[in-house]
């Protein structure tokens, strides 16, 4: 690039940016109650993949509201079968099936005591632990056991593995205004899009709600090899075989030799 | 190394599997056994998902079964006719396999009806090897003369469908060698297990077959029957991960040679006395699992 091209390209942004600066103030001060926004889009799942993090930024405008974001990964059917002894050996007896379960949760709040203070929000399944089974329809094999205790194992094995909280995240604030959390994903992570839900609350009430999503990916080898078993599963199975026949025989000869 | 499984899609020490796969690979260097019945329990036990267990669990049958197989071509020992009527049989038995087990997924009974049939074969298996073995150190003379004596008894004789199997020497309906191989391809498809253990005596004892043609020919049945079974999971259900396969199998080749290294100081008998009682230790673990009160009575099952 010549000396002018890059001279003009300078003047350029300065112009640019000199005109942006009024309009951007503007923007503040017109903006949204609530604004949220996530520092990637996108995680990605590579084979040495050792867990990642979610990273939520967000400002808000008046600093007596209350905030709370959540973190929905995909969905997909579960059941739990609680076992019985029968003739001897415990056996998978009565089920549990929920239809749509989140494979990961996660939620925020700030104050530490929203939950308490916005018991609505969790009556409406809007946020907490039991509001992973808002979707599900459940089906079960003898209505006379207690759900509870099916749903408290879900919950319990899921936060074992580090894909439901144990507590809920904490949001830190910069300032009154400008905040951000950090969702930490486990390395067994699943795959999928996920949904990040956030809420603005005043006196009692939703003020302002947004939705923003991500994506957690497979990629380079992994995500090749996961595209070559979904999609081209013959081959794939092929080539598998064909690699394990090929080892075989390689050993067959290094042991001739000796 | 934690490395991420694609298909099983969790995350997993690759050591850890590299060393299963080696130890199971020793094992089949040392008594000339696939190791199924091993690697699929181990496998289920370090977390892998069932179903990605057994579906991936047959590559490596593949593996050791080509390079124990090669050897005795070599040496021109294996029937390819009988080999080829079993394995007929396998790819029959592993379709009713891959139903049968996509059906107990179904009801949520995959994890008893898996150990039910470990409990049996493992069991049963064990204990007749441990006795033959203890009978041939003690008595110098093993069961199978005994056995000779009642194989082709009339009810085998008569089944329909006779072939003359010229390199065998048999005469003999091809029900026989093809129900031997149907058993194979179910066991290999619902459990991971090649069955060698249970096909070699079936062919010595019920097809009558020459001794010295029994372990190539089964081991050309297994590697067909694993590879079709291998094709089936990954194209009905999708659990064949071929980074676990990888890891396992470069283990298993590894493991393989040490084994072979290691086969030349044991003797027969000695070396099967230990194989019953490895087979009946795993018996008994799966056991234990299913008769003693669990630590939880709640599991989770996908679906």
């Amino acid at each position: 690039m010549s000396f002018i091209k890059k001279l003009a390209l300078l003047c350029f942004s300065i112009f640019l940016f000199g005109a942006a600066l009024p309009s951007m103030a503007q923007t503040v001060e017109d903006s949204d109650p609530l604004v949220v926004d996530l520092a990637s889009d996108h995680i990605d799942v590579t084979v040495g993949f050792m867990g990642s993090t979610i990273e939520v930024y967000g400002d808000r405008r008046d600093t007596d509201t209350q905030v709370a974001v959540v973190v929905e990964g995909p969905v997909e059917p579960v059941a739990i079968w609680k076992k019985e002894k029968i003739a001897g050996a415990w056996i998978n007896r009565h089920y549990a099936k929920f239809n749509s379960m989140p494979l990961y949760y996660n939620y925020a709040v700030s104050p530490s005591d929203f939950i308490e203070k916005n018991e609505f929000l969790s009556k409406e399944n809007v946020i907490g632990l039991d509001a992973v089974f808002k979707s599900s329809i459940v089906k079960r094999s003898d209505a006379s056991d207690r759900l509870r205790k099916f749903k408290e194992f879900l919950i319990k094995t899921r936060q074992k593995k580090g894909v439901f909280p144990e507590n809920p995240a904490p949001i830190k604030f910069l300032n009154g205004h400008f905040f951000h959390i950090t969702f930490k994903i486990p390395p067994s992570v699943p795959t999928g899009e996920y949904k990040v839900h956030s809420y603005l609350v005043k006196g009692g009430r939703v003020v302002k709600s947004d939705i923003s999503t991500l994506k957690v990916e497979q990629v380079g080898l992994n995500a090749f090899l996961l595209h070559a078993a979904q999609k081209h599963a013959f081959l794939y199975a092929l080539f598998c075989v064909l690699f394990a026949g090929l080892s075989g025989w390689f050993a067959s000869i290094l042991r001739v030799r000796p | 190394m934690l490395i991420y499984l694609p298909v099983a899609e969790m995350t997993i020490h690759a050591e850890t599997i590299f060393l299963l796969g080696a130890f199971v690979g020793f094992i089949s260097g040392v008594f000339g056994v696939g190791g199924g019945f091993l690697t699929t329990p181990l496998l289920i036990f370090l977390g892998i998902p069932p179903a990605v267990a057994v579906g991936t669990q047959g590559s490596q049958l593949i593996a050791a079964g080509v390079s124990g197989m090669m050897s005795y071509w070599r040496k021109g020992l294996v029937d390819f006719m009988v080999g080829s009527v079993m394995l007929a049989g396998g790819i029959i038995g592993s379709l009713v396999g891959i139903l049968f087990f996509k059906l107990i997924e179904f009801l949520g009974q995959i994890d008893l009806v898996i150990s039910l049939l470990y409990i049996a074969l493992l069991g049963s298996i064990g204990i007749m090897m441990l006795f033959e073995s203890l009978f041939s150190i003690t008595k110098k003379k093993t069961v199978r003369s005994e056995f000779n004596r009642l194989k082709s008894p009339s009810l085998i004789s008569k089944l329909p469908y006779k072939m003359r199997f010229p390199r065998s020497k048999l005469y003999i309906s091809a029900l026989v060698p093809g129900g031997i191989g149907f058993v194979s391809g179910f066991l290999v498809s619902t459990m991971g297990v090649g069955g060698g253990f249970l096909l070699v005596p079936a062919m010595i004892y019920i097809l009558g077959m020459p001794t010295l043609l029994v372990a190539g020919t089964s081991l050309f049945q297994i590697i067909f029957t694993s590879a079709f079974s291998t094709i089936m999971h990954s194209v009905t259900n999708g659990t064949v991960d071929v980074l676990l396969a990888f890891i396992l199998i470069i283990g298993g080749v590894i493991g393989a040679q040490i084994g072979v290294l290691a086969s030349k100081k044991v003797t027969g008998a000695k070396a099967r006395i230990i194989l019953a009682i490895m087979v009946l230790g795993v018996c008994s673990q799966i056991a234990m699992q299913l008769f003693l009160q669990p630590s939880s009575l709640f599991v989770e099952v996908r679906g």
